[in-house]
């Protein structure tokens, strides 16, 4: 116990929680106050109301007419449900019935309230981790500034009995435009995001972090949603794509990107440097509102390719994660805002066509599994292709 | 006490508040029409109805499932209205007998008619919630609670002088607390379950109780998922192999990502999450 952890869960359990007992004490206490002033009732008074009411009617069976009014609830035990002015001469509504008619109106439009109001569990707006370690109890930990890296976890309370990584204090952690950056400056250090072994990374909403036993919940509601370029939401507008043709035949390994929107318009990376972007002067052309000028480019570094990101705001995605720059492996999805492309290598070629000298553009469709038509394979030097809407 | 509990807690307490309302209400009514007419099965059938109607639902409607609550609000409105009236029928006729009520017929008569409605309420939550199996476990758990919350209840309110106001209050205090110990009660029961992480929804434990256990976004699944993107309406299903859970999407072809890998028949551990579309989950189970 320390005084970081005091803190945090100072900021957790915020004083109103006290108020609000308080204030639900003293209106209690109002309501039975007003009870007893209303109704003018005393224990004493309390069972003879009704049988004095009723008796003079029914005098055979007096103690019956102060059953029934009895047993109006059975957590009424002595039958004044009705305070004492059950029967025939008492008004049917009075005051009391009318507040607690309005009691019950209360109560109900409590519970339309909170049916009708948007689910939402978090509404702490800060980012933070939340403990969903399946035998530690949940909690939520909000971030702050002056946390450098993440061994203030294991300084935290109830943590003794986990057992954690070591060298989390070099587990750095920094605030970037974005978001909070995760970097491990310890190579040997196991750290791992969404259960994979991760150097550094930019933390999204919905991450889930492993250190030892402890397994953490990266939590922003500033942030946009989990899957954010979703198939569901196509591009909006017009979106075009341009650029020139390959030269020369298709080799195996040659990296290309296939568009989600256009999946018969291949791009073959056959330079070291790709540009890609809005701007006519890129290699591979977006016409579309979001992208940005030049919105990243595609570098050959030792035979392998490595993706930047060129925009300010990070709209660069890898598989659906933010991206400053990465190295591209096969298969890996590549969005630009909320154009998707799949980087691919071109592997089969020379094994399933063996006249690829005549129609190489059919062959990589085919290794794609790609059978869509409209493909004229032509080899032309430059192709201007157009989006058909 | 989670936000979850809160809310069940002033929604159970608004049920007990109005439907002691109505019941007075009848009760005048009653009363204008006939002077010394037996109350008892009127009122008590009436606040039994809006007892049943209001609670059982509860947990279905803050998880948005609509087709649900309405099972559950005709069940909990048909089965409380028949509690209260056996429980009312029993409490008259024992004191027919007896003139003068004592605390100990008091406790146990009041005990048996409110244990009675618990049991109706908690048969109506879990009969549309998870079918026969959860209904029988929830209206054990509504009988304990019943009587459990009940009893200290009905102590009180022989000690306390009576009055209507008390009646609300303590009927108020009695909804909300069964309405959230019906549902610790579920968790507490629950020997498997799946745990929602992503943010739409409450604080929402999904149990794993039966052989095979659907998941999918209607909500006739055992697990609807409902308000997530990228999941089929029947998306998968959990099978009990072995005494451990298996993914089998074979059937329905959903994708299932167990620890953000692609799982086919892979059997669960405690702690492992589970991404379906853009829902989190995490797979729990009790630490023996």
């Amino acid at each position: 116990m320390n005084g970081i952890n005091m803190g945090i869960i100072g900021k957790l359990r915020p004083a109103r929680h006290g108020a609000r007992l308080v204030g639900a004490l003293l209106l209690l206490a109002c309501i039975f106050w007003a009870g007893s002033g209303l109704a003018g009732w005393r224990q004493d008074a309390g069972p003879a109301g009704p049988a004095a009411a009723t008796g003079s009617l029914e005098k055979k069976l007096p103690a019956e007419a102060s059953l029934s009014a009895m047993v109006l609830h059975p957590l009424n035990p002595a039958g004044s449900a009705l305070g004492g002015d059950a029967g025939m001469d008492a008004p049917l509504f009075d005051t009391g019935w009318a507040l607690r008619g309005l009691a019950a109106l209360l109560g109900l439009a409590a519970f339309l309230f909170t049916v009708s109001r948007p689910r939402q569990v978090n509404r702490i707006n800060s980012p933070g981790f939340e403990i969903i370690t399946p035998t530690e109890s949940r909690r939520f930990i909000p971030l702050e500034e002056k946390f450098q890296a993440m061994d203030f976890i294991a300084r935290m309370e109830k943590m003794e009995s986990l057992r954690l990584s070591a060298n989390l204090n070099k587990v750095s952690l920094s605030i970037r435009r974005y978001g909070y950056l995760l970097e491990d400056k310890n190579y040997r250090n196991a750290l791992l995001v969404n259960r994979r072994r991760v150097r550094r990374t930019l933390l999204r909403d919905g991450d889930v972090l492993d250190m030892g036993d402890l397994t953490l919940l990266y939590r922003d509601k500033r942030q946009v949603p989990i899957v954010r370029h979703s198939s569901v939401t196509p591009p909006e507008g017009k979106v075009q794509l341009k650029f020139e043709r390959l030269r020369g035949p298709v080799r195996k390994g040659l990296p290309m990107l296939v568009s989600e929107q256009f999946p018969n318009r291949i791009f073959y990376i056959t330079k070291n440097k790709v540009y890609i972007g809005r701007s006519e002067s890129c290699d591979l052309v977006i016409k579309a509102q979001d992208v940005q000028y030049n919105h990243a480019k595609i570098e050959k570094i030792g035979g392998r390719y490595k993706l930047h990101d060129l925009t300010l705001h990070g709209d660069t995605f890898v598989n659906n994660r933010r991206m400053e720059q990465r190295l591209l492996r096969e298969g890996d999805e590549v969005a630009f805002e909320n154009h998707k492309f799949t980087f691919q290598i071109v592997n089969k070629i020379t094994r399933d066509m063996p006249n690829r000298a005549r129609q190489p553009g059919q062959e990589t469709r085919q290794a794609m599994g790609d059978d869509s038509s409209g493909y004229d394979g032509d080899e032309s030097e430059l192709e201007l292709v157009e989006a058909d809407e | 006490m989670t936000r979850l509990f809160r809310r069940l807690f002033l929604l159970g307490a608004a049920a007990g508040i109005w439907a002691t309302f109505l019941a007075e209400t009848a009760a005048r009514l009653m009363l204008r029409l006939e002077a010394g007419a037996n109350l008892a099965p009127v009122t008590c059938v009436v606040s039994g109805m809006a007892l049943g109607a209001s609670i059982a639902p509860l947990g279905e409607m803050l998880n948005r499932y609509p087709a649900r609550s309405i099972k559950a609000a005709l069940t909990g409105l048909i089965l409380g209205g028949l509690a209260a009236l056996l429980g009312s029928l029993v409490y008259s006729s024992v004191y027919q007998a007896q003139t003068t009520p004592d605390i100990t017929s008091h406790l146990i008569l009041g005990g048996v008619h409110l244990a009675l409605v618990a049991m109706a309420i908690g048969f109506s939550a879990g009969f549309a919630a998870g079918g026969p199996s959860q209904a029988v476990a929830k209206m054990a758990a509504g009988l304990f609670m019943g009587v459990v919350i009940g009893l200290p209840l009905l102590g009180l309110q022989w000690i306390l002088p009576q009055g209507p106001w008390v009646v609300t209050a303590g009927m108020g205090l009695w909804g909300g607390a069964l309405a959230v110990s019906l549902f610790w009660w579920e968790r507490r029961s629950a020997r498997r379950w799946l745990r929602l992480l992503s943010y739409p929804g409450e604080d929402t434990i999904f149990p794993l109780a039966k052989p095979v256990v659907t998941l999918g976004k209607e909500e006739q699944n055992d697990i609807p998922l409902t308000g997530f993107k990228e999941i089929y309406p029947f998306h998968c299903q959990f099978k009990l192999v072995d005494g451990q859970y298996e993914v089998a999407d074979e059937d329905q072809g959903g994708l299932v990502m167990v620890n953000y890998r692609q799982a086919q028949a892979q059997a669960l551990k405690p702690g492992d999450l589970v991404k379906i579309g853009t829902a989190l989950l995490q797979y729990g189970e009790v630490q023996r």
